[in-house]
């Protein structure tokens, strides 16, 4: 996968959601752009690429932890990936409403909802259980926020939905709370026993990237 | 009966004890006890502090390293403390005016110091990033069992809660505070994030930030008209940059400490 279909639909949606933030949450502006950079565009193209040879297959119901704006990868997902719904759950409401706005077309269409949400410490949306078991989780900042075994633990102990996950070694910023030094503490930290995909990646910005992919 | 509390561990603030016991004895004309919850009791209101979280504490990581102040949400714990009505101080904290208006409150939900000297749109900006919380600790009023849910949701999620919050302040931000929603009124507050409140302007200001935003900002001067000055840092604190002046080195304020 190298880019993304930019089709009119995702175009209107996109710039509506730019001038949006613009107009009513300018203190927001300069944390959506980084959200577009070249690097956080890369990590995502990355992931559905792998993601689609380990996995070929739709995804019924997919489960994205801390997806921030989720611009890039809830597009990425349902064109490349085939995910026929996904919830985006994130602490920050303004991540929510906005991450609403670039994704109209999907939200519309009854593929996307975004919940602010703290799914460490409590349970997942009704709309989300109602669609069925959850056969994908995604976590591409699990730098930010505690080990993923934790979710395992607390959502999925009958169950074993397939689990991508970056991270990095990247411990320059404070809110990198969780950094690891490899592939096998990310794969460690999640307990994941069976690893379909494991690799790493220099992203533009210079910073390295670690995916893993398994349940 | 008001209890009026502090929480003192470890050396550092060992002399501030008696300072503060002296500032609310000057400054709170109600009938009150004063305790301190402490590590090391040595006087008469001396309570010693629990040792459950210590486990989930790494010095190395420092996170949530001010937990300790979070014992005091269980009353339970504390047979010591009988009334139905506490106030939580600091004891970096410079008392101007009398405390009495914080025990003449509506007090459907507890209080905490909302700092005023933050840009609210720079909280809402950092939210994810675990940083610029508007709260600050320094304060905190509230009536028996109403921080009981608080108590109980770090005793449950203990690992998580130390692992991902470096202060306190944060962590209440994030679970029961709602910065996008200050702005409502008490009546309109239902869900459990809602759950503290933030004092009004004039309650406290802070020696190194500042008092509203964005129009009274100087730094490192005595505002009297206020009932309380915060000399915490908690950044500084947490990210092992101990550069500031302790306030009893600033003359101005240990003139007044003093008196």
């Amino acid at each position: 996968m190298e880019y993304i279909k930019y089709t009119p639909e995702l175009s209107n949606n996109w710039s509506r959601a730019l001038s949006g933030v613009a107009k009513q949450k300018p203190w927001a502006v300069q944390r959506v752009e980084h959200s577009m950079t070249s690097s956080q565009l890369e990590s995502k193209l990355w992931l559905g690429t792998e993601l689609l040879k380990v996995h070929p297959e739709p995804f019924n119901n997919a489960m994205i932890i801390g997806g921030w704006f989720c611009h890039f990868l809830a597009e990425v997902l349902a064109s490349n990936n085939n995910v026929k719904f996904m919830c985006n759950y994130d602490i920050c409401r303004e991540s929510q409403l906005i991450s609403y706005k670039f994704n109209r077309r999907l939200k519309d269409s009854d593929v996307y909802i975004a919940s602010q949400r703290n799914v460490f410490t409590n349970k997942l949306e009704n709309t989300q259980l109602a669609k069925g078991e959850i056969d994908l989780v995604i976590n591409t900042s699990c730098e930010h926020m505690f080990p993923m075994q934790m979710i395992k633990d607390r959502h999925f102990k009958n169950t074993y939905p397939l689990c991508v996950l970056q991270s990095t070694d990247d411990d320059q910023y404070d809110d990198h709370i969780n950094c690891v030094k490899d592939l096998d503490e990310l794969t460690e930290q999640a307990g994941l026993i069976d690893v379909m995909y494991a690799g790493e990646k220099i992203l533009s910005n210079g910073m390295k990237r670690f995916m893993v992919i398994g349940r | 009966m008001i209890n009026i509390l502090c929480v003192r561990w470890g050396d550092k603030y060992d002399d501030h004890v008696e300072k503060l016991k002296l500032q609310v004895e000057n400054h709170c004309s109600l009938e009150f006890k004063f305790f301190c919850l402490t590590d090391k009791p040595k006087y008469s209101y001396d309570i010693q502090l629990p040792t459950t979280w210590d486990h989930n504490y790494d010095p190395k990581r420092n996170g949530f390293w001010a937990y300790r102040k979070c014992y005091m949400f269980n009353e339970e714990l504390f047979p010591q403390l009988d009334g139905d009505e506490f106030l939580y101080l600091d004891l970096d904290i410079l008392i101007h005016n009398s405390l009495d208006p914080l025990f003449d409150r509506d007090m459907s939900h507890p209080w905490i110091v909302r700092g005023w000297w933050n840009d609210s749109n720079n909280s809402k900006k950092n939210y994810g990033m675990i940083k610029s919380t508007p709260l600050n600790s320094s304060i905190v009023r509230w009536n028996r069992s109403q921080l009981a849910p608080v108590y109980n949701h770090i005793n449950r999620f203990a690992e998580y809660v130390f692992f991902t919050y470096s202060t306190i302040d944060n962590y209440f931000n994030h679970f029961w505070y709602d910065i996008y929603d200050e702005d409502l009124n008490i009546e309109q507050i239902s869900s459990s994030k809602k759950l503290f409140k933030g004092f009004e302007r004039g309650v406290a200001y802070s020696w190194y930030k500042g008092n509203i935003f964005p129009n009274d900002m100087q730094l490192n001067v005595i505002r009297p008209e206020n009932m309380v000055c915060l000399f915490n840092n908690s950044h500084s604190v947490s990210s092992g940059k101990m550069g500031d002046e302790h306030m009893y080195e600033i003359d101005e304020v240990r003139e007044l400490w003093n008196t």
